[in-house]
C-alpha cells in the first residue's frame, strides 16, 4: 500500500500529464503483478461496487476521534469528501501494516462478506486504520467508499503501460476494453487480451469531435465551420440518432453487445443478439441501439430497456428496438480500422443487403450537394427524431477516443427556458465547498397576480471557474433557508438553461422532465419578472410533438 | 460619582468592534477617529481613519502600504495606555510582524480582542502569548477538526526536497504566498544555500521596508536584480497569489507551482487553483490552536468570528462553553467567500 499511496501523491502533486505517466511507468516497473492489475482496475474502471456506504464510514471514525457526528458532517461537507475527510482527522497510526493494494483488495472483499456483522466490520476498519499513515488512509479510505477518481485519465494509463510494455497503444487500449475483472485475471492474461485471447473484446469506439466551438455559436458561425471543413463530396453525413451508441460482435458463433461504456449489454438486448446470431460471418458493426416503431422512438423509450436484464416478451413487444450500424470494424477476423471509411462503408453495405435484417439496419447517408443545403436541412432534425448530423472524411481511419481532424458531430440546437437560481448545493471534488450545483424555476403561469415559481430542473454545468465563485458568493450572501447541504436563496439570478428533450412527467412538481439540462449562459440583464413560465414549457413539448 | 455603564466593554456595530467607554474602535471598516489596530493585514487595517494606535511593526507596514502619511501612535507589546478610564495593551498574537491582541481592561474586567493569531513561534520571529481575561473574542478561519498543522520545520523539509528536485529537473520554483507575512516566513524557513530566493516587487518592497527598520530578514533578489545577476542555479521565486498567470512568468519558463497556504490542506482548493504542489503553512493557528487559545483565556465568555464561526462556537457550547457568534463585516457566509483571498 505505501508503493501505491506514494504514487497517488505523485500523481496528485502535478498537474503535468507527462510526469503522471512516469510515475505510473515507475510503479509498474517496481510492483508486483498483482498490484498492476489492480492500479490498472481503480485508475481505469469505474464500475466497482463500494464495500461500505461513506455515512457508516463517518460514524466508525467519529467514535475514533471523540468529535460529535454532526461535527463530522459538516467537515465531510465542506471538504467534498468523505475519504478524505477522515484521513485528515483520524490520528496517528500506532502500528504499521505491510498489505498490499492487492492485499487490501481481497481484505476489501472479505469486509464486504462480513455485511450482515456491522460490529466485525466495525472493528476491521478500525484495525486497518491503526496500521496506516494519514497518506494511506486516504487511499484506504477512497477504496472502501468507492469512486476512485483521482484526476487520472484512461489514456494516461493506457500511454503508461505502452510505455512499460514496449508496445503500441492500441494494443494496450484492446486489453483494457470490454470487461475483465481484476480478481480474476493476471497481468499476463489481460496483456493478452490486446492480442485476441479474448473473443468478446470490443474495439474502443470513435468518437466525433463537436463542430462549433461552444454551444453559443450561431447559424453564421456554423456556416463558417462547415466551409471550413472543405468540399462537400469529401465527406460522407448521416444522421445523428438518439439512442446508445453500441458494438454488435459476432465471433466464433459467440455474439456480444457492448454499451460505449464498455459495458456489456447482451442480456439487456436478447432481441438484437439473436438478430447477431443469424451473421453467417465473423464481424463487429459500430452503431446505434434505438428504440423503433414504425420509426424511430424517443429516448426515453429505450430508456425503459436500458439496465432490464433478461425483459419479458411483452416488454420486448412494447419496445421494440433496432441495431442502426454506423461502421464495420472487423470482418472474418480482419481489422478494418485502418482502411479508409468510404471502403467500410463499401464493406458495410455489402454485408447488410447480405443479410437483409429487419434489426440490423445500416445508418443511411444523406446526399446534398453543398453545405448550405446541409444547413437547411439540419434544422429539420427534431422533426426526422434525430439530434443532428455526424460529418464524417471519407479518408477517415477509425482511431480510438475522441479525436480532432476528421469526424464532426454537428448537433441541434438545445431548446432553451430563462430560469431562475432557487437552491444551491455544495459539489464536491474541484468544486468542494464551492455552491455548484444549483436547481432552477421558472413562473408557474403568465398571471403577475398569483404567479409563484416552480423548480423545473437541476444543471452543474456551463459556468466557468469563475462564474462558479461569483455565484458561490451570491449564494452565501443571499441565503434564505438551510436544508443541511442546500440553500434556499433570494430568486435573482436569471440563467439561459438548456436541454435536449422536453416530455410530461409525473414524478417533477412541474409536470415536465428535461434530457441534459445544463447552463447556457448568465442572463445577467434579465430581471426576474421577465424569466420565462410553464407556457413557455408546455409551447417546446408542442412543438416537438407538431415536428414529428 | 459613579457612571453606570449600559454597553459591553466591546460591542460589535456596523463600523467595528467598539468600546464605548473610551470612544475607540478595534479593526474597524468604516471611517472613524480613534482605531486600534490588531495588525496590518487588509482587512483589518483599512485606510482612512483620523487617528490609529497600534504596534511598531504594524505601523511600518502600515505606512508602507497605506500611505506614509497617516497619523500613527505607536505602542510597544504590553505598554499600556489609558483612554476614557479604559487601559488598553498590545500583546504579541504570532500571527504576522507586528500582529496583536488587543487587551482592554475597565474597573476589573478584562476582555482580548485577539485579531488573527497562531500559536507558537514561527520562522521569522513571530510568536504567541495568552493573555487570562473575562471575554475572549477569537478568529475561527480554521475552525473545522480537519485543519490540523504539521511543525513548521517539516514543511520547511517538504519546500526544500521539492526545490531541490525541481532544480535538478530543471524547473524553476514558484511558490504564491500572501505578501505580508507568509512570503517572509518562507524566505526565513527555506534553506538558503539550496540556490537564489527571488521576490515578486509586491514581495520584495515590504522585505526591504521590514530590513530597513532593522527586522533581521535574509536577502532576497526582486526580478530585475535576477535578470541581470549569474544564472548557475535555478531560483525559488517568491510571488503574491494574484500575481499567478502574470506576464512576468514566462521569465522563469520552464516552471511548476506551489500554494503555501493552510487551505492547502484541502485537495479541493489545490485542484482549484490548479497548482502542482500545496504547501499546508498558515498563520493562523489550527483546530488544536484555537482550543489552546481558549483553554489558556480562562474566559468565561467566548466571542466567535471571522471563519467557520457558527460551527466552531456551537461546538465550544457542546463542550460546555458559554460562546456566541459575534456579527462582523466577515460574520460566517462573507467570510467563508473570502477564504481563499483572505490574508494568510
Amino acid at each position: 500500500m505505501k508503493d501505491f499511496s506514494a504514487l497517488v501523491r505523485k500523481v496528485d502533486q502535478t498537474t503535468k500529464t507527462s510526469l503522471r505517466r512516469e510515475a505510473l511507468v515507475q510503479y509498474f516497473s517496481a510492483c508486483s503483478d498483482s498490484d498492476k492489475v489492480w492500479c490498472i482496475a481503480l485508475f481505469t474502471k469505474n464500475t466497482r461496487k463500494r464495500p461500505m456506504p461513506s455515512q457508516r464510514l463517518r460514524e466508525i471514525a467519529s467514535d475514533i476521534v471523540n468529535l460529535p457526528p454532526w461535527l463530522i458532517d459538516e467537515s465531510k461537507s465542506i471538504v467534498g469528501d468523505t475519504a478524505e475527510t477522515l484521513a485528515l482527522l483520524l490520528p496517528e497510526p500506532t502500528e504499521r501494516s505491510y498489505k498490499t493494494l492487492s492485499e487490501w483488495m481481497v481484505w476489501l472483499e472479505s469486509l464486504k462478506a462480513l455485511k450482515e456483522e456491522p460490529e466485525r466490520q466495525e472493528h476491521a476498519i478500525k484495525e486497518a486504520w491503526r496500521g496506516l499513515n494519514a497518506e494511506e488512509r486516504f487511499v484506504f479510505n477512497k477504496l472502501i467508499t468507492g469512486g476512485f477518481r483521482l484526476g487520472i485519465a484512461t489514456r494516461t494509463v493506457i500511454k503508461a503501460l505502452a510505455r512499460y510494455q514496449e508496445c503500441e497503444e492500441s494494443q494496450i487500449a484492446l486489453a483494457l476494453s470490454g470487461q475483465w475483472d481484476p480478481m480474476q485475471l493476471t497481468f499476463e492474461e489481460l496483456m493478452a487480451r490486446g492480442q485476441g485471447s479474448d473473443l468478446s473484446i470490443p474495439y474502443p469506439f470513435y468518437l466525433a469531435y463537436p463542430l462549433h466551438t461552444g454551444p453559443k455559436a450561431n447559424d453564421e458561425d456554423q456556416q463558417k465551420a462547415l466551409k471550413d471543413l472543405g468540399a462537400i463530396a469529401d465527406y460522407q453525413i448521416e444522421w445523428k440518432w438518439d439512442g446508445i451508441r453500441g458494438q454488435l460482435i459476432h465471433r466464433k458463433d459467440k455474439v456480444f453487445l457492448w454499451s460505449r461504456g464498455s459495458e456489456l449489454i447482451s442480456d439487456s438486448f436478447p432481441d438484437l443478439i439473436s438478430a447477431g446470431e443469424s451473421f453467417n460471418q465473423d464481424v463487429v458493426l459500430d452503431g446505434e441501439i434505438v428504440a423503433y416503431m414504425d420509426t424511430i422512438e424517443p429516448f426515453e423509450q429505450l430508456q425503459r430497456r436500458l439496465g432490464r436484464k433478461q425483459p419479458s416478451k411483452n416488454m420486448m413487444n412494447k419496445v421494440p428496438v433496432r441495431f442502426i450500424a454506423y461502421d464495420i470494424l472487423e470482418i472474418n477476423g480482419q481489422d478494418l480500422r485502418k482502411e479508409p471509411l468510404k471502403a467500410r462503408r463499401n464493406y458495410l453495405e455489402q454485408f447488410i443487403n447480405q443479410h437483409q435484417l429487419e434489426k440490423v439496419m445500416i445508418s443511411d447517408t444523406i446526399k446534398v450537394n453543398t453545405w448550405s443545403h446541409l444547413v437547411g436541412l439540419h434544422k429539420q432534425s427534431r422533426q426526422y427524431k434525430a439530434e443532428g448530423f455526424m460529418i464524417k472524411s471519407i479518408e477517415s481511419t477509425y482511431r480510438e477516443g475522441r479525436k480532432r481532424g476528421d469526424w464532426w458531430k454537428w448537433k441541434v440546437n438545445p431548446m432553451t427556458v430563462d430560469a431562475v437560481l432557487l437552491y444551491a448545493n455544495r459539489g464536491s471534488g474541484r468544486r468542494a465547498n464551492l455552491y455548484s450545483d444549483y436547481t432552477f424555476a421558472v413562473w408557474s403561469s403568465d398571471d403577475k397576480k398569483t404567479r409563484t415559481l416552480l423548480p423545473f430542473a437541476k444543471a452543474y454545468s456551463g459556468l466557468t471557474d469563475k462564474e462558479i465563485t461569483e455565484v458561490d458568493k451570491f449564494v452565501k450572501k443571499n441565503t434564505k433557508e438551510r436544508f443541511g447541504p442546500v440553500r434556499s436563496v433570494i430568486p435573482k439570478l436569471v440563467m439561459e438553461i438548456g436541454f435536449e428533450d422536453i416530455r410530461k412527467s409525473t414524478r417533477h412538481k412541474s409536470g415536465f422532465a428535461v434530457r441534459f439540462p445544463r447552463i447556457m449562459r448568465w442572463r445577467k440583464d434579465k430581471p426576474l419578472d421577465e424569466i420565462d413560465s410553464m407556457n413557455r414549457l408546455q409551447h417546446l413539448l408542442d412543438d416537438k410533438q407538431d415536428g414529428g | 460619582m459613579h457612571s453606570i455603564r449600559r454597553h459591553p466593554l466591546l460591542e460589535f456595530n456596523s463600523n467595528g468592534i467598539y468600546c464605548a467607554q473610551a470612544d475607540v474602535y478595534i479593526d474597524p471598516w468604516r471611517k472613524v477617529d480613534r482605531a486600534l489596530i490588531t495588525h496590518a493585514h487588509a482587512d483589518h487595517a483599512r485606510y482612512g481613519m483620523k487617528h490609529y494606535l497600534t504596534t511598531s511593526g504594524s505601523a511600518l507596514i502600515m505606512r508602507e502600504r497605506i500611505g506614509q502619511s497617516l497619523s500613527i501612535e505607536t505602542t510597544k507589546y504590553g505598554q499600556k495606555h489609558t483612554i476614557g478610564g479604559v487601559t488598553f495593551s498590545f500583546h504579541p498574537a504570532g500571527h504576522v510582524l507586528g500582529s496583536a491582541m488587543i487587551r482592554v481592561e475597565h474597573k476589573g474586567e478584562v476582555w482580548v480582542a485577539s485579531g488573527d493569531y497562531k500559536i507558537g513561534h514561527d520562522s521569522f520571529g513571530n510568536h504567541f502569548e495568552p493573555i487570562p481575561c473575562h471575554t475572549f473574542i477569537t478568529e475561527s478561519t480554521f475552525g473545522l477538526p480537519v485543519f490540523r498543522w504539521k511543525e513548521e520545520s517539516e514543511v520547511f523539509d517538504e519546500i526544500n526536497t521539492w526545490w531541490k528536485k525541481n532544480q535538478s529537473m530543471g524547473y524553476t520554483s514558484i511558490v504564491y504566498a500572501y505578501s505580508l507575512g507568509k512570503a517572509q516566513r518562507v524566505l526565513q524557513g527555506i534553506d538558503p544555500s539550496i540556490g537564489p530566493v527571488v521576490c515578486h516587487s509586491a514581495v520584495q518592497k515590504l522585505n526591504q521596508a521590514i530590513y530597513s527598520a532593522g527586522y533581521s530578514i535574509h536577502s532576497s533578489n526582486s526580478f530585475t536584480e535576477w535578470k541581470e545577476g549569474p544564472k548557475d542555479t535555478l531560483p525559488l521565486v517568491i510571488a503574491p497569489p494574484a500575481s499567478a498567470d502574470g506576464p512576468w512568468m514566462k521569465n522563469h519558463k520552464p516552471y511548476v507551482t506551489a500554494i503555501a497556504s493552510g487551505w492547502m490542506a484541502l485537495r479541493g482548493n489545490r485542484r482549484r487553483r490548479n497548482v502542482d504542489r500545496g504547501f499546508v503553512l498558515s498563520d493562523h493557528a489550527d483546530w488544536n490552536g484555537l482550543l489552546f487559545a481558549i483553554e489558556q483565556s480562562q474566559a468565561n465568555q467566548v466571542l466567535v468570528t471571522h471563519g467557520y464561526s457558527q460551527l466552531f462556537s456551537q461546538y465550544l457550547i457542546e463542550q460546555g462553553w458559554y460562546a456566541h457568534v459575534a456579527e462582523t463585516a466577515f460574520s460566517d457566509g462573507f467570510h467563508e467567500v473570502e477564504e481563499n483571498q483572505v490574508t494568510e
